[in-house]
């Protein structure tokens, strides 16, 4: 990924729209992912990119440049995706989503997965995560971040963190057992 | 230690993300409903100071409540206080020379002093006396 310059953030603080596409178009596939795996569900995943960039936009000056531009998107994304969250009704996973889960891990798990699957799969193994929990263990073992950005992207300590996530993994991983996989 | 088939499922998930469809008409459509900043910053800045006008105006009325409920409570207290204080007394006056009376004619001493302790003496004694009339008189009837 492409990092955005110094002077492009500059502009943007200036209200350069032409600059703040550039970071649009830079972030929206990682929020969106952010969105989708937090949420499971697509269109308000696409709504809650639209909502974060709006948020960003009119932040922006208050941006510290100090901090990596994608941890301050985070920030703002997880904000938005727990707001959402609160307000959304609890999804429960039906057989055709562990369905989905079934054929992925029947497959070599290599092929690229669509969005209906990856609704589909993050429904069913994030199925009964707090929000909190769902949170970090997306960030950290869906989209691969480390422990010091989860910090500062969640506002949680270093404990904190490590026992929500210890927690998910292990609430995963006896979801998953109790669907017939082994550990 | 050997990975476990749960461990790869979600190493699996981790080497890939999701994709967005169309992402040019998602991009457009952010760019569309930006607002210009210099138009935003003053309206913002307004809506805060509102904000903050409503916020003490709040606190204001919550203090005044606060107050206005206390007042009340020690007002109410006062009032029963005092339309019950001088007829505790005078009843508590009433009992004691009653208790001293008796007490005087009967060659006893109280060491009660609240009104309902003097009531109650003053009750025991006189059931006590009138068992004894009782008694007296049943004893003169055999």
């Amino acid at each position: 990924m492409q990092t955005i310059s110094k002077d492009i953030v500059r502009r943007c603080k200036d209200g350069d729209k032409n600059a703040f596409r550039m970071i649009v178009v830079q972030y929206q596939r990682m929020i969106f992912s952010l969105a989708i795996k937090m949420l499971g569900d697509e269109e308000e995943a696409k709504d809650t990119v639209q909502d974060v960039f709006m948020k960003a936009w009119l932040e922006m000056r208050r941006y510290d440049e100090q901090y990596e531009l994608s941890t301050w998107l985070y920030t703002i994304a997880s904000r938005v995706c727990l707001d959402k969250k609160r307000k959304m009704k609890r999804i429960v996973p039906l057989p055709t989503d562990e369905e989905v889960l079934r054929d992925y891990c029947a497959s070599d798990m290599q092929h690229q997965l669509e969005n209906r699957e990856w609704v589909s799969i993050v429904r069913v193994i994030a199925e009964g995560l707090s929000d909190k929990q769902r949170l970090v263990f997306t960030l950290s073992q869906l989209e691969g971040l480390k422990s010091q950005q989860i910090e500062e992207i969640t506002g949680l300590d270093a404990t904190q963190v490590k026992s929500n996530l210890y927690v998910a993994r292990k609430s995963v991983k006896e979801r998953l057992k109790k669907l017939g996989y082994e550990e | 230690m050997k990975n476990s088939k749960i461990d790869g499922i979600l190493k699996g998930l981790r080497g890939q993300n999701p994709q967005v469809d169309h992402e040019n008409l998602l991009v457009d459509s952010i760019m569309d409903a930006l607002p210009d900043l210099d138009k935003v910053v003053p309206l913002a800045a307004e809506e805060t100071d509102t904000k903050q006008e409503e916020t003490q105006v709040s606190r204001f009325i919550i203090m005044l409540r606060t107050i206005s409920s206390v007042a009340a409570a020690v007002l109410i207290g006062l009032f029963i206080w005092v339309s019950q204080h001088p007829a505790e007394q005078e009843e508590a006056i009433v009992h004691r020379q009653a208790l001293d009376n008796y007490s005087q004619s009967k060659g006893i001493i109280s060491s009660a002093t609240s009104p309902s302790e003097l009531r109650g003496k003053y009750v025991e004694l006189k059931i006590k006396e009138n068992r004894k009339n009782n008694l007296i008189s049943m004893y003169h009837e055999r």
